[in-house]
């Protein structure tokens, strides 16, 4: 009976349909429903990547990638990623330009329990998509996270992009910055709420043009990990900003260089 | 069971239900036992902590089943205290174990050769040498392969001048010649890799039983453990003995801090991060990524993760009929990777195969494991944990690390009782202590 | 009595549409209990033989090894990791396993009969 449970299980997480079979796996999901507001997404153009199982909850890696031409006609607007079990689901907001050349983008996230991960993705045209992810968090005593943070480097911020471009061509860009994301839901030792603290918005942009903003909620792990592509036409230099909620702000300039 | 495949009992209760009797036991894929032969014929490949606990305790548990032993080596040389002879605190050669006992005692049949492939379908594992072994159950524990490359520059030929020391034999002979030939006021790099992988807690000891040897041999010297994690197996415990031990001699940079390598260069023994630091070593040790031994992928058992998922009670793969899987090669979260696991699974699915094989379920299981680490002589640490099955999945029922603040009399205990152990389930494993 | 001879009992029984279960002496195969106790060996040796820091099991009076495993739950005991392991076993299975290592002869030579 069981075998044939995981069988059969397994047999249906092969099958990649393009329209979910059953009930869709937002159905119940507020956060969701508000972005979906009323659209019936497709799946196939959409391809969420997490590990099955995650030792650590704390920071699962996630990576989403929609096959789009990232043209000026045509392009991925916004994506859109949910833990529908954490107490509060919204992960992250991306907003995504045509001078970003690949619509591919990787963080880290938080996972209370194990469940469910959902990214929707909504093209300049109007068109959505959304995938899907079933996650087993386990969690061993021999992880037990450490309640406290070094502040010796808050808000030290790291960028990384490739040393030369070909022009158009998109290049991979790593962001990260020291931070905590205090949820605001943890106690500390003597049972006080630990304040909520988070970096809620990154952008990057070459010039003045934004080539890519997300707004980050609590479900992001701690040390928020951005990885994003850029397409620059020319010799120029990439900005990368963090924006504490009512707080501090970082900036990093990284040049982009053509070959 | 829906697959076809019919148990000794269920083809007896369906003799008993239909008044059929004799006809079916005949026809159906009815176990040896039904013909008068043995309980059963099982093949297990790989003669580590998995595959010779399994081997033995089968036939502890029924010595009518048929067991024969597939292993290259005549003395197989344990990871786990391999870290203490690099630090001077135990011999090599204590660490082999061979398979006499398990012959001798428990009448399991040891072929020393490599499995090469295995037929599920036909029921057959083919070894090196052309010949084939049928069963009637396979277990598989052949531990970890080396994810060559995944790593960029961390080949095959890398690790022969940047060795990984991952699976004890001539690696660790290397690791250790290396740090003999070390220069005083030198750097020792250590590159931990991403979970899941072998012994969680290995590489903090292992930096800090290299830091027992340069701490007497080549005191000016300096550890830095370059890490793709930003939490790691007892963490507290851990970075508190290094700090009592060996002051500031180690040094450990998490992911967050830009500890994750990305690239090796083996030549000039340089390693570059996730953010383009390049740190130079002296020595550098490199624990690669990893996944299931290459049979387990011959044999169909593994998924893309590159670990065998397994059925909770049994460890059976729900991908290949008839095939178990125990060991590293599994996914079995939160089990850790550990020696002590792969034995207690070994015990489970010995229990789970006799059951099978004798028409009857198999019973509940139960696993439990403890991971002694040695942090210097006299001070050791551990983390233990009781496992069972809640909700259809493996859970921890009970468990911890060492207490934060216990006195120095509880970590020398604690440092005794990891002899001890190794002693032990050596002794359980394959007789020899 | 060998396997041979229990599926001859087997065979009887199913032909006269007995399940399994139903046979009066039960077969041959491990139980939790023999899980259990053989998970103790990683530490105490097969069977709890091994001396060493680790004292061994085998042989000792089931009354003595319960009153432990007891303590070890509640935390008492003086525990280094017996008492997280103790927690992971209900007091019968606890029991059981002291039955268990009671029954068992302190050397191989006095092998316990499986
Ligand atoms: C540095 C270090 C320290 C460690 N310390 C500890 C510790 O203190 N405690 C602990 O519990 N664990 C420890 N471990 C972990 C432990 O080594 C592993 O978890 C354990 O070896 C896993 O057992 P296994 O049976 O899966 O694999 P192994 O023990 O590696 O056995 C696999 C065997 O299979 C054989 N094999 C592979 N492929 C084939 C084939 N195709 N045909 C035939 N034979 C094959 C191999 O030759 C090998 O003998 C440590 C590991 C490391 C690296």
């Amino acid at each position: 009976m069981y075998r044939s449970l995981a069988v059969l299980l397994s047999g249906l997480m092969l099958v990649a349909a393009p329209v979910w079979a059953g009930a869709p796996p937002w159905e119940r999901v507020e956060a969701v429903q508000n972005v979906l507001d009323g659209e019936t997404p497709v799946r196939g153009a959409i391809h969420l990547d997490l590990p099955l199982v995650s030792r650590d909850g704390s920071a699962v890696p996630l990576t989403v990638e929609v096959d789009s031409p990232m043209s000026e006609d045509d392009y991925v607007a916004s994506i859109h990623l949910f833990a529908v079990s954490n107490p509060y689901p919204e992960i992250a907001t991306i907003h995504l330009t045509p001078r970003m050349g690949q619509a591919k983008v990787a963080t880290r996230v938080r996972l209370n329990e194990s469940q469910r991960v959902v990214a929707v993705a909504r093209t300049n045209t109007g068109r959505v998509y959304a995938d899907a992810r079933e996650v087993r968090v386990t969690v061993a005593g021999c992880l037990a996270r450490d309640a406290t943070y070094d502040s010796d480097t808050l808000m030290l911020a790291r960028v990384r992009a490739p040393e030369r471009f070909s022009a158009g061509e998109p290049g991979e860009v790593t962001t990260l910055i020291n931070h905590p994301m205090e949820t605001g839901l943890r106690k500390n030792g003597d049972g006080n709420l630990i304040p909520r603290r988070i970096v809620h918005r990154v952008a990057a942009s070459v010039g003045a043009e934004t080539v890519m903003e997300a707004e980050l909620h609590r479900s992001v792990s701690a040390d928020p990990y951005l990885r994003f592509f850029v397409a620059p036409v020319e010799d120029g230099t990439l900005t990368v900003r963090w924006d504490e909620e009512g707080g501090e702000s970082a900036v990093r300039e990284e040049s982009l260089r053509l070959r | 069971m829906t697959r076809g495949r019919i148990n000794r009992r269920q083809a007896l209760k369906l003799m008993g239900a239909m008044g059929a009797g004799p006809f079916l036991a005949a026809g159906g894929r009815i176990p040896p036992a039904a013909a008068g032969g043995p309980a059963g014929r099982v093949v297990v490949v790989g003669g580590g902590f998995g595959g010779a606990t399994v081997a033995k305790y089968i036939k502890r548990f029924d010595p009518a089943v048929e067991v024969t032993l597939v292993e290259p080596s005549r003395r197989h040389f344990t990871c786990p205290f391999s870290n203490l002879y690099l630090g001077g605190l135990y011999q090599f050669d204590a660490l082999g174990h061979g398979y006499e006992e398990l012959v001798s005692r428990y009448g399991v049949q040891v072929v020393h050769s490599m499995a090469d492939d295995v037929d599920a379908d036909g029921r057959t594992v083919r070894l090196a040498g052309g010949e084939t072994l049928s069963w009637d159950r396979l277990v598989l524990s052949p531990g970890i392969d080396i994810r060559w490359g995944e790593l960029e520059g961390y080949t095959r030929a890398a690790a022969e001048k940047a060795p990984h020391a991952w699976q004890a034999g001539p690696q660790t002979h290397l690791l250790k010649k290396q740090l003999e030939a070390m220069e005083d006021g030198g750097t020792f790099i250590l590159v931990a890799p991403d979970n899941p992988f072998r012994c969680p807690p290995g590489p903090y000891e292992r930096v800090a039983m290299v830091a027992n040897y340069l701490k007497s041999h080549k005191p000016k010297s300096k550890i830095l453990l370059l890490d793709a994690k930003d939490n790691f197996s007892k963490q507290g415990l851990f970075l508190d003995g290094w700090r009592k031990n060996y002051g500031d001699m180690i040094e450990w940079v998490g992911r967050s801090q830009d500890g994750e390598v990305v690239r090796v260069d083996a030549d000039r023994l340089e390693v570059e991060t996730e953010f383009g630091t390049t740190h130079k070593a002296s020595v550098l040790n490199v624990v690669p990524p990893q996944r299931a031994g290459f049979i387990a992928r011959r044999a169909g058992v593994t998924d893309a993760s590159g670990w065998a998922p397994v059925e909770p009670r049994t460890f059976a793969s729900p991908r290949v009929e008839g095939v178990y899987v125990i060991g590293d090669a599994t996914e079995a979260a939160p089990m850790p990777k550990s020696g002590f696991c792969a034995n207690a699974q070994g015990k489970v699915t010995a229990a789970a195969i006799v059951a099978d094989l004798a028409g009857v379920d198999g019973p509940d299981p139960s696993w439990a494991n403890t991971c002694y680490s040695t942090v210097a002589p006299g001070y050791g640490i551990s983390v233990a944990g009781v496992y069972g099955i809640r909700e259809g999945h493996i859970e921890e029922i009970s468990g911890g690390v060492s207490p934060a603040d216990a006195d120095a009399a509880f970590r020398r205990r604690e440092a005794e009782y990891a002899v001890a152990w190794y002693r032990a389930i050596t002794q359980d494993t394959w007789g020899t202590a | 009595m060998g396997k041979s001879q229990w599926f001859q009992v087997w065979v009887a029984a199913g032909l006269l549409g007995i399940g399994g279960s139903a046979v009066a002496d039960t077969p041959p195969a491990p139980d939790r209990v023999d899980v259990i106790a053989a998970t103790c060996g990683n530490c105490h040796g097969t069977d709890g033989r091994f001396v060493s820091a680790i004292p061994p099991l085998a042989g000792r009076p089931a009354d003595e090894l319960y009153a432990r495993l007891r303590a070890f739950k509640r935390g008492d005991n003086d525990p280094t990791v017996m008492d997280r392991l103790a927690g992971g076993y209900t007091d019968d299975e606890l029991k059981a396993v002291a039955r268990y290592f009671s029954r068992v002869a302190e050397s191989p030579s006095g092998d316990k009969e499986r």
